[in-house]
């Protein structure tokens, strides 16, 4: 696995955070939770093969 | 690597110019609201004291004004002064069409406007001071609502400009 997906996750997740802060003070809650929502998304995306390769390490070792 | 980083630089300037340009733009939309403020004081006082016509008032305020708002006093006196076969107030709308994709006023001034122009030239002197009365009045509350909320939305904003570049950069990196 490429290590530098995890920066790149660790960066997403702290530039989310502070978005939805700065749109929480701004009194724009709905955009703030739709920002969260899409950093997950974005984040869901990029490790799902991760999660797929896993299942099937899981499958191969227990011979499933 | 070189190319990359100009290129992430390039897109974290680019969306941060973005986001002050947004900051920028009430503080735009209030600057051309009170212009039109100053121009509606003048054409009172024209109106109250000096009784000059219509066209000649138009152009003194286009003089005595800046930005849009002389573009539209001066167009609108143009327009008058050409003598054609139509009302003040489709005189009026002509002057605005011209000009409403260069103005950062929002639907709900450009409303207001239009309709003061329904006032012009036709009424007597009482009625068009209560309208321009009106118009400055809607003026007084929209810069005063716009100004407590331009605070809190420039920094938004700026804010949403330089963190969106930010992540644009960790997205495509």
């Amino acid at each position: 696995m490429d290590i530098s997906v995890v920066f790149q996750i660790a960066a997403v997740g702290i530039l989310v955070a502070v978005l939805n802060q700065v749109l929480k003070q701004a009194g724009r809650e709905e955009q703030a939770t739709m920002t969260t929502l899409a950093g997950i998304l974005v984040v869901l995306f990029w490790v799902i093969r991760y999660v797929s390769q896993l299942f099937t390490e899981v499958q191969t070792v227990f011979n499933l | 690597m070189f190319p990359s980083i100009a290129g992430a630089l390039a897109l974290i300037a680019g969306c941060a110019a973005l986001g002050f340009y947004y900051a920028a733009q009430e503080g735009f939309r209030i600057n051309d609201l009170q212009e039109f403020k100053k121009a509606l004081m003048i054409l009172s006082s024209e109106i109250e004291h000096l009784r000059t016509p219509l066209p000649m008032a138009a152009a003194n305020i286009a003089k005595r004004t800046k930005g849009v708002v002389r573009d539209i006093f001066g167009e609108f006196a143009q327009l008058l002064s050409d003598e054609r076969n139509e009302t003040a107030y489709q005189l009026w709308a002509q002057a605005l069409e011209g000009q409403k994709k260069r103005a950062y006023l929002a639907g709900e001034d450009w409303d207001a406007i239009e309709g003061f122009g329904k006032t012009l030239g036709y009424l007597d002197k009482q009625m068009q001071q209560s309208a321009i009365t009106v118009m400055i009045d809607y003026i007084n509350e929209k810069t005063t609502t716009l100004q407590t909320q331009s605070d809190k939305n420039r920094r938004m904003y700026r804010s949403l400009g330089v963190i969106g570049g930010l992540l644009l950069v960790v997205l495509l990196w």
